[in-house]
């Protein structure tokens, strides 16, 4: 009793105030603070059952320190949103024993079930999608009016995936693209296309499948607000370039670079396959041989790698399924041909999901990415594989957002991006597959495009 | 691949943190201007301006790119010789190998993730070892050395990053680069014919992955590269016993019940040891397929009788559960997989709670069909 008074009693040696994020300030109180100071301490007790048990031999490698990390540092968030709903509970003063097992209550409920009841009957503030500050962030760049900073250069041969990330990510979020926006996909993908079919990652760029892909889908959203995007693309060429640059000659097909004379790895099978689709191309030629190589590719745990003998990953087991959703609804695989061959993955797939972090990790023991949202979850959507859909919303909308520049991010103290702001939203709208009031946009998961966009798009003509 | 830069966190220290914008700034701009000349004739300012860039950050992958172009420009299409001056370069081929593959490791020290790096390595590696040279010389006791010093950097990386993905990759790349050229991979091994080299390869990947598990039974990693040798008996080329494979695991899901690694591995052992040869399309987790031929060396029985061993020293480890139901229903006991699958998982293991009861609702859905095909 006497040492708890004491603690009650101490002045804080730094300020106490929170910044609840919705530009309210509020001072805490000398007991609530130092409960505050231990957050992370006390999250980590509550929510022991949760947390990753790091086997004793990592406790110093990366795949423990990283992982550990990642946990202080959501705990450290939930610990904040804790004591600012203690504080504006209750206005009296708190003994510090109270205030800690409320705080752990709070933390506890935050990453339980939606059915679980709340701490203290205390109205829960729903979680927000700022879409405002995400539109903001996203403003400017298709039509040129915004100069991006100079650290944009690293990323000068993949401007086509800039305009889809963009694109894609306003047409989540339900903002039709502006005239100007759709003139600007329009110019730089006339300006990125080779002579000889396909697209490179900006102008004077060799032709890549990956650029391509997102050249092609940039220009699917660009042709809902102007149908001259639809005619920007050479299909005959770029179908011969996929046919004769692309595909390997030998070994029966199934089998794509990503470049002349680049690397061979189901990457380039997908964009091969969701580029022709897209673009109403695909033949027999094109899918003949996918299934096969798309098989070499199961790892032990029924997922997949990237190439032959490689890992299983989150990114990789996505074009995989995709492709192979791809093929099934071309009638390459029959619907129980299709569920057999992604049945193996379904496991592993709902593994994935971190039962703290509540989004996706890319690989068996790594760290949680707001990215693996989309890849992860559309994998698991597509093999018919349950994920848990408010946890996973919860990760993105509580730790990833940016609130004061606007955009999404990997997870906590990362910069956010545009990468990432396309792929976490695409995630999120994954989750409100059975919600109501959803307020973004149904993404389809084998192409990552909204049904709308596909709808609108005169050459494809799949079922959806 | 992200477009964020790498390793920008958030600093407590302001200063700290402009400090270190400071410092990517300048090596941006030297990064700049160093790509600039890279066409410049004097190649060897190039070089040294080159290598002190890439140390720093060995992502500039252009730079790499010039630094294998004056390569090749010195070797002139001939076979690789490490003893050949490569003019205008004044130096022999294996002192600028030597040189690349030095500053590469350098590079890798501070980043072991840096695709770049390594692809310079694997790059530098075919030359020296006349992979696609076409010339059917055999190769130089150079490349014999620098294939097996590079496994050894291999084994030094992964012990700071047991799971560095990349290393593993690059590893198995050296491996098969090492069967191409037909090198053996120590010097006893005088018969260097592929076959001998090709098994001796397998060989050392089980060594290694073996000794990799007994030092961290959560090595998923390991488990994967193990997983792709084969279990004897049930692929053509395969090299693990499964007797051997069956004691490891057991072993680690006694020491470690919770993790995950070792169950993956233990699941796909059962499966592949109880799938039909006839089913090509691979069988569901799970589901004992038609046509249940099991290798003679695994006892079902047996399994579920160490299974519910640790379930007794350790009740409710859900992994353990699972197993059971798995084993239960490859025994066609499927009423008691059902009831742990529907009541006893989810219970057990919320947060996946979805998966289980898809599982039961699979299983209700194929259960009484599939008993009696043969």
């Amino acid at each position: 009793m006497g040492k708890d008074e004491d603690r009650d009693d101490q002045i804080p040696s730094r300020p106490s105030v929170y910044n609840s994020g919705d530009g309210e300030e509020v001072e805490l109180c000398p007991a609530l603070w130092s409960v505050c100071q231990r957050r992370v301490e006390l999250g980590r007790r509550a929510c022991a059952s949760l947390l990753f048990a790091v086997p004793p031999l990592w406790a110093c490698t990366p795949t423990g320190v990283e992982q550990r990390r990642v946990e202080d540092a959501l705990l450290a968030e939930d610990g904040l949103r804790a004591v600012y709903y203690l504080q504006r509970a209750h206005q009296r003063g708190w003994r510090v024993r109270d205030a800690e097992e409320a705080l752990q209550q709070w933390v506890r409920y935050f990453h339980a079930d939606p059915s679980a009841e709340r701490p203290l009957g205390l109205t829960f503030h729903s979680d927000r999608l700022f879409r405002e500050r995400h539109l903001h962030f996203l403003g400017g760049i298709l039509d040129g009016t915004r100069a991006l900073p100079s650290e944009f250069l690293s990323l000068e041969a993949s401007q086509t995936w800039i305009a889809y990330w963009v694109a894609h990510a306003l047409d989540v979020l339900g903002r039709p693209l502006t005239a100007a926006e759709a003139q600007g996909i329009i110019k730089l993908c006339r300006a990125s296309q080779s002579e000889h079919g396909g697209y490179g990652g900006g102008p004077g760029h060799v032709a890549h499948a990956a650029a391509t892909y997102a050249a092609v889908s940039a220009l699917c959203i660009a042709g809902t607000v102007d149908r001259g995007a639809h005619q920007v693309t050479q299909r005959g060429a770029l179908t011969r370039w996929m046919k004769c640059d692309l595909a390997l000659a030998d070994g029966g097909g199934g089998r794509f670079r990503v470049s002349l004379n680049g690397e061979i790895d189901v990457r380039a099978v997908y964009c091969v396959l969701a580029t022709a689709s897209l673009l109403g191309v695909l033949d027999d030629d094109l899918c003949r041989g996918c299934v096969a190589f798309i098989d070499s590719l199961r790892s032990f745990d029924g997922a997949f790698g990237g190439e032959p003998l490689t890992e299983s990953h989150g990114g990789y087991t996505y074009c995989a399924v995709a492709s192979l959703r791809i093929l099934r609804d071309a009638e390459w695989l029959t619907a129980a041909e299709f569920a057999a061959l992604v049945a193996p993955a379904r496991d592993w797939l709902t593994r994935r999901q971190l039962r703290f972090e509540g989004g996706f990790q890319g690989r068996t023991h790594k760290l949680v990415d707001s990215c693996y949202s989309f890849w992860l979850a559309a994998a698991a959507r597509l093999c018919d594989a349950p994920f848990r859909e408010p946890q996973l919303a919860h990760y993105i909308l509580r730790y990833c957002q940016d609130v004061e520049h606007g955009g999404l991010r990997d997870k906590p103290h990362v910069p956010a991006d545009l990468y990432h702001t396309c792929y976490a939203l695409s995630g999120l709208s994954l989750t409100q597959s059975t919600n109501t009031e959803a307020t973004l946009r149904p993404v389809h998961p084998a192409y990552n495009l909204t049904y709308d966009t596909l709808h609108a798009n005169p050459f494809f003509s799949k079922p959806i | 691949m992200h477009g964020v830069r790498r390793g920008a966190q958030a600093s407590s220290d302001l200063a700290e943190q402009r400090a270190a914008e400071e410092r990517y700034i300048r090596l941006g701009e030297e990064a700049g201007r160093v790509l600039a000349s890279r066409y410049a004739d004097d190649t060897q300012k190039f070089l040294s301006d080159s290598a002190r860039v890439l140390r720093e950050n060995p992502e500039e992958y252009s730079l790499w790119n010039r630094r294998r172009e004056i390569l090749l420009e010195a070797l002139r299409h001939r076979p690789f010789d490490p003893q050949a001056t490569l003019s205008p370069l004044p130096k022999t081929a294996a002192e600028a190998f030597e040189e690349e593959l030095a500053l590469s490791a350098q590079a890798l020290q501070s980043n072991p993730k840096a695709y770049a790096a390594w692809a310079h390595r694997v790059w530098l590696l075919r030359v020296c070892s006349g992979v696609g040279d076409h010339s059917g010389a055999r190769p130089s006791s150079y490349a014999a050395q620098a294939l097996r010093k590079e496994l050894q950097l291999c084994e030094r990386v992964l012990q700071m990053d047991d799971r560095n993905f990349l290393v593993w990759a690059h590893r198995m790349l050296i491996l098969r680069l090492m069967q191409h050229a037909a090198i053996p991979l120590n010097d006893s091994i005088e018969d260097a014919a592929s076959a001998s080299v090709a098994s001796s390869i397998r060989e050392a990947t089980l060594h290694f992955t073996l000794s990799k598990l007994l030092r961290n039974s959560s090595n998923y990693s390991a488990y994967h590269y193990r997983s792709v040798l084969g279990v004897r008996d049930v692929h053509p080329e395969g090299v693990l016993d499964l007797r051997e494979e069956l004691d490891l695991v057991h072993n680690a899901i006694f020491t470690e019940p919770n993790d995950q690694s070792a169950w993956f591995y233990l699941q796909w052992l059962l499966r592949e040891c109880t799938a039909s040869v006839s089913n090509g399309v691979g069988g569901q987790p799970g589901m004992s397929s038609t046509g249940v031929r099991p290798v003679p060396a695994l006892d079902l029985a047996d399994e579920l009788n160490l299974i519910e061993e640790l379930l007794r020293l350790t009740p409710g480890a859900r992994w353990a559960v699972h197993a059971r139901a798995n084993i239960l229903c490859h025994l066609s006991r499927h009423d008691e997989a059902l009831t742990l699958y529907r009541d006893v998982l989810p219970a057990l293991d919320p947060p996946r709670a979805g998966m289980y009861r898809d599982l039961a609702t699979k299983m209700e859905q194929r259960a009484p069909s599939t008993l009696g095909n043969s």
